[in-house]
């Protein structure tokens, strides 16, 4: 090997990471995430939200039952002669 | 910096210097670089010693310095992925499935006839204009999602209009009137109970009556005979009660004329179909004029050559540039004022010369022609002598077997004047005896309606009722209406939606949509047709006759949704199905009648009918036009036009985004009006497209922007009405420009022709929105290109009738090399389609552009309105586009239409290169699109040679006017046999897959086969002139079969043998000189 050739040395890491997180953070951390979820589930955030007009009522459909259904989409050959 | 690094590269050019050439070495030995042409910038141009230098260096100096780790940020990997899942967890406890909505439980009890999926239709009538067409309204699940034609109505026969397709939007408009509405000093609307309500108009009703101040009732048409008698009741009622009739389009002139020249007031209904010479004068009779439903369909059928009838000949003289003329075999350019002039010299030379009538010996009619002359009056305007030639030849070949068609805005004494060249020529012929128009209530006249604006000037009108309708949008200004009606003491609107008319009003009332309401309706002596209420009022509406019988009974509390239903049953049972003998009978004939949506009228009933309705007598009364005063005479100044739209009608459908977004068939513009005017003309004025002009007439004054259009007359201008509505829901708010306020009380002409016209160029400028890439005429690149790439193949029925096989024969011009390549199979195995192939076969000489297909098409498959500046971006969502090609010259251009659709290709360029697969061939020769795999790469429509692929590019219904379109009632409008697409995905014409997977549901319940002939694909079943088949090609025994064999059958860009399964028939014209092949290539 020659030792002459350039190595790089920039993926040790060295000076990049001075610190881990230590398991204290961590579960702190965790704890913390898992308050947040369960006040986020609790506290109406909706409240906070711009007053929009509220939506229409739902509508209902309903057919009208003295309408007439026609037996078929085809003409009636009778009609359509005439 | 690491010297090590540096020096050892520059120990490695001194190791090796003499390999290394010297940076600006060249084959002279100069400084200079080797070759001038190609720099990439000054310095390497100029040859700089450092661009040398570092050119001869591999690393750019500081390229390997070491990035300095202080800058780095000190938060680690581990940490960013630690927040990175908290906060994943935290949004998605925050998110609900926002595809939850809520459970789906099928029928408790399911009613008996009702089969959950299966479409029920009912017959009903269109009340979209007053032509009251019959339809079918397919429900899904009890609400309606589709309006076709009523294949038992004897005038649409199956087909109806894309007003009328579209209409369905309407019903679920969220800006619908959803409860009265009381406006307090006519400003600030506040809600109110129908019973309120009613007790205060009851009592303003009661008031006027008693006090003798007139009541008026202001409606469109009345072609119902039970409401005819409801206002009848209402005027018993209440004394003082007056009933008037406008329409912002109707045939007075026409009529009057005719009444002056046979004495009977109703214009005859024309047989089209036996015609075989048709000269229209200013008359789109294809496009906006009459029942264009029928009217189409009737022209169309003596273009077939398939079937071996004998073509008809088209001749139109027009100023503007309309539908019917770009479809006419000959078109002479002619400045609408100067068509009167041109009727009386084609008199003087067909009586007059030529003598082929015994108008001839007339002397009174006679010394009225003798001071015309056409050779002179085509030197005057430069018309082609060849054609007039041709028309005369042909009108005296064909006599009894050929119509005149006088425009609807030409003026009285131009229709007495084609009512005199119809009967020299003996087309009275074609003239319907049995069958004719009818008249329930006729209009008001023009002195009613100023009677009644001095009326309410002078206070002795004191309430008004808009009864559906917008007078103050449509009456001309100078009437007055307007200021007049605010002296009312009491307005009340009945109407759908806001408009004009109810913004001025003390009282507005939400009624029923055509889909909520019952009628009847008679436009013929032959039949009624009945409206029968699909679904029940989706807000708190009413229906307008309810209402009013309430007003009648003058108790709030009588009020019955069922009373107009009751009511038009005992008229009918009095009246019309009086023959029908004890209860049982009548009704059978009732239900009967509801089933079909037509009753049919035996001659003896029609002949008892006819009242004022009596059929023109056959004698033409010659001192009409011998009297006759000619009021037209060209002048130098600009011809108005004011013409219909097609798409809004009058402009009560303003608010349909369907019907704004759809192109009009000859500028394919979008979402305005404009003035359409020649491109002499606009050089004239030194204006292009886009420009403001201002145009004043007696009446008012307005600006509005320009649009250059091909094959105008010069001088003329031609707006469309039904636009600039101030009043409307948020779609059709601001789209284009009122032009209604040009219109005039008194015209000298008529109401939509003005010739006394004033333009000049204002300014500012307008974008208009056209969804056709208007290739410059005088692009080399770009002319023609329809015919050099056989896109459009056209041919004339003269060389069609010689030679059957013209069109193939052309490419045996071919070399033999070329020859033997084109027939050289593809190097791709291919599929062999044994079973059912879906094809489509568009038949382009009966294609007449008029876009109902592109309308169907948006409503079946739920295409969503994209909006004016979207359109502008070429995103519009339309599955079908009806392309629209010029040839010939600017000034003389001729106009050829062909609806463009996905060819569903069997070697689709599409189908290869997606990445994901989403878009297969099925066995069937169907091109699918799998909308939940597509990942939005576009590469398809990169690749699709036709562009018909869509791309959503956003999600439309949420992107165009702030979601309007996903609002609760529009939702209700999708139909759910199609999958509403969203956001990043490609879509475009399935050939209607819901309708054959219905097929085959039906083929496998039946224990059949599938039938081609039974799917009808929406574009098919609304295409009035019936251009487009759609079947099963490997069945030998239908008709797609032989057009797909047919002489005239050919594939666009065949050359790129993408193998399409559409096939179009070639277009012939009907002219006397064979088309030169040189044209084509």
């Amino acid at each position: 090997m020659n030792k002459n050739l350039p190595v790089s040395n920039n993926n040790t890491g060295s000076g990049i990471l001075p610190e881990k997180l230590n398991r204290k953070k961590f579960f702190v951390f965790t704890g913390l995430a898992a308050l947040g979820i369960a006040a986020a589930s609790v506290i109406p955030f909706n409240l906070f939200r711009s007053n929009t007009p509220k939506p229409a009522a739902s509508l209902k459909i309903k057919e009208n039952p003295n309408a007439v259904k026609r037996k078929s989409k085809e003409a009636n050959s009778e009609l359509n002669n005439g | 910096m690491d010297k090590k690094y540096i020096d050892i590269s520059e120990n490695i050019i001194e190791e090796n210097k003499e390999l290394i050439p010297a940076p600006s070495a060249s084959s002279d030995g100069s400084d200079e670089p080797k070759d001038i042409n190609y720099w990439r910038s000054f310095r390497e141009l100029y040859n700089d010693p450092s661009f040398r230098k570092e050119k001869s260096m591999e690393f750019h100096p500081g390229e390997l310095d070491k990035p300095d780790l202080n800058t780095f940020s000190k938060f680690s990997r581990r940490k960013f992925l630690a927040l990175l899942s908290a906060s994943a967890a935290v949004a998605a406890s925050g998110c609900s499935n926002y595809r939850d909505k809520g459970e789906l439980i099928p029928y408790n009890k399911k009613p008996e006839s009702v089969t959950v999926g299966n479409p029920t239709y009912y017959a009903s009538t269109c009340t979209g204009c007053s032509s009251a067409c019959g339809i079918l309204i397919k429900t899904l699940d009890g609400r309606p999602v589709k309006v076709d034609g009523n294949p038992d109505h004897p005038v649409s026969k199956g087909k109806i209009c894309a007003i009328g397709q579209a209409s369905v939007m309407s019903l679920y408009d969220p800006e619908r009137l959803k409860n009265p509405v009381e406006r307090v000093n006519r400003v600030s609307p506040n809600n109110m109970d129908w019973k309120t309500a009613d007790e205060k108009i009851i009592a303003e009703l009661k008031s006027a009556a008693a006090s003798g101040k007139e009541i008026s009732v202001i409606t469109h048409t009345v072609n119902s005979p039970s409401l005819k008698k409801l206002f009848d009741e209402f005027a018993k009622a209440y004394p003082t009660a007056k009933v008037y009739s406008y329409e912002l389009f109707e045939d007075t002139p026409r009529n009057s004329a005719w009444e002056k020249c046979y004495g009977s007031k109703n214009y005859p209904l024309i047989s089209w179909d036996k015609a075989n010479i048709i000269l229209s004068l200013e008359s789109d009779f294809l496009g906006n004029e009459g029942n264009k439903v029928e009217t189409s369909r009737l022209y169309t059928s003596g273009r077939d050559a398939i079937n071996g009838k004998e073509f008809n000949r088209l001749y139109s003289v027009e100023g503007n540039a309309s539908v019917t003329g770009m479809n006419s075999d000959y078109r002479l350019i002619l400045k609408t004022d100067a068509i009167e002039e041109f009727v009386m010299c084609l008199l003087n030379e067909l009586a007059g010369k030529e003598k082929i009538s015994s108008y001839s010996s007339d002397a009174g009619i006679m010394s009225k022609l003798q001071s015309f002359n056409l050779k002179s009056f085509a030197e005057k305007y430069n018309l082609s002598e060849e054609v007039i030639n041709h028309l005369v030849s042909d009108l005296k070949k064909n006599q009894g077997a050929s119509y005149v068609s006088a425009g609807s805005m030409l003026p009285e004494s131009t229709h007495i004047a084609v009512n005199m060249l119809n009967e020299v020529l003996g087309n009275s012929a074609l003239y319907k005896k049995e069958v004719s128009n009818v008249k329930v209530m006729p209009l008001s006249t023009r002195e009613e309606l100023e009677n009644l604006v001095s009326d309410l000037n002078s206070g002795k009108t004191t309430v008004v009722i808009h009864y559906d309708s917008n007078p103050v949008y449509h009456l001309p200004p100078d009437l007055g209406y307007a200021d007049a009606v605010k002296k009312a003491k009491t307005i009340v609107s009945l109407s759908e939606s806001d408009n004009e008319s109810s913004n001025a009003g003390n009282y507005v009332l939400p009624v029923n949509s055509m889909f909520e309401s019952w009628g009847d309706y008679q436009t013929r002596n032959n039949f009624f047709s009945l409206q029968q209420p699909v679904i029940a009022p989706i807000y708190n509406n009413r229906q307008k006759e309810d209402i009013l019988m309430t007003w009648i009974s003058g108790n709030p509390d009588s009020y019955n949704s069922d009373s107009y239903h009751k009511f038009v049953m005992d008229n009918w049972k009095a009246n019309i199905l009086s023959s029908a003998g004890t209860d049982s009978d009548f009704n059978r004939a009732w239900y009967a009648g509801l089933n079909d949506g037509v009753v049919m009228v035996s001659k003896k009933e029609a002949a008892a009918q006819e009242g004022e309705n009596v059929p023109a007598p056959e004698v033409f009364n010659p001192a009409s036009f011998v009297s006759n005063t000619s009021s037209m005479r060209s002048k130098d100044g600009f011809s108005l036009l004011l013409i219909k739209s097609g798409a809004l009608g009058d402009g009560r459908h303003a608010n349909n985004g369907w019907l704004q977004e759809l192109p009009k068939p000859v500028s394919r513009i979008v979402w305005d009006n404009y003035a359409a005017i020649s491109v002499q003309s606009a050089k004239a004025l030194g204006v292009d497209s886009n420009d403001n002009i201002s145009i004043t007439t007696q009446s008012g004054k307005m600006d509005i922007p320009v649009f250059v259009q091909p094959g105008m007359a010069d001088g003329v201008l031609a707006i469309e009405l039904g636009y600039g509505r101030t009043v409307c829901g948020t779609v059709g708010l601001d789209a284009g420009f009122n032009a209604n306020v040009l219109m005039t009380k008194n015209p000298a002409l008529s109401r939509w022709f003005y010739n006394d016209v004033k333009a000049e160029k204002s300014s500012g400028k307008y974008e208009l929105v056209s969804v056709q890439d208007q290739y410059p005429m005088d692009e080399p690149l770009y002319k023609d290109i329809q015919y050099r790439r056989e896109i459009i193949q056209e041919g004339t029925y003269l060389q069609f009738k010689e030679n059957p096989d013209f069109l193939h024969d052309r490419h045996t011009k071919y070399s033999e090399e070329e020859t033997f390549k084109l027939k050289v199979g593809s190097i791709n195995e291919q599929y062999k389609h044994t079973g059912t192939k879906w094809g489509m076969v568009i038949d382009l000489n009966k294609c007449i552009g008029c876009n109902e297909c592109v309308a169907a098409c948006s409503v079946e498959n739920n295409i969503p309105v994209v909006g004016k500046e979207q359109a502008k971006k070429h995103r519009s969502m339309q599955w079908i586009r009806i392309d629209r090609y010029y040839s010939g010259t600017p000034e003389t251009p001729k106009a050829s239409f062909q609806p463009m659709l996905c060819q569903h290709c069997d070697f689709a360029p599409c189908e290869n290169v997606c990445p994901v697969a989403a878009t297969t061939h099925s066995a069937d020769g169907i091109n699918g699109m799998a909308y939940n795999r597509c990942v939005g790469t576009r590469y398809c429509s990169n690749n699709c040679p036709y562009k018909v692929r869509r791309f959503n590019y956003f999600n439309f219904r949420d992107h165009f006017k702030d979601g309007i379109q996903l609002e609760e009632s529009f939702t209700l409008m999708q139909n759910p046999e199609v999958t509403v697409r969203s956001r990043g995905v490609m879509e475009k014409c399935t050939f209607c897959l819901q309708r054959i997977m219905d097929e085959r549901q039906m083929a496998i319940q039946e224990n059949r086969q599938v039938k081609g002939s039974n799917v009808k694909t929406a574009c098919q079943e609304a295409c009035n002139t019936n251009a487009i088949s759609f079947g099963d090609q490997n069945d030998k025994e239908s008709d797609i079969f032989k057009l797909n064999n047919s002489k005239l059958a050919y594939h666009v860009l065949e050359e790129i043998k993408v193998k399409p399964n559409v096939t179009y028939l070639a277009k012939l014209r009907n002219v006397y000189e064979i088309e030169k092949e040189e044209a084509h290539h």
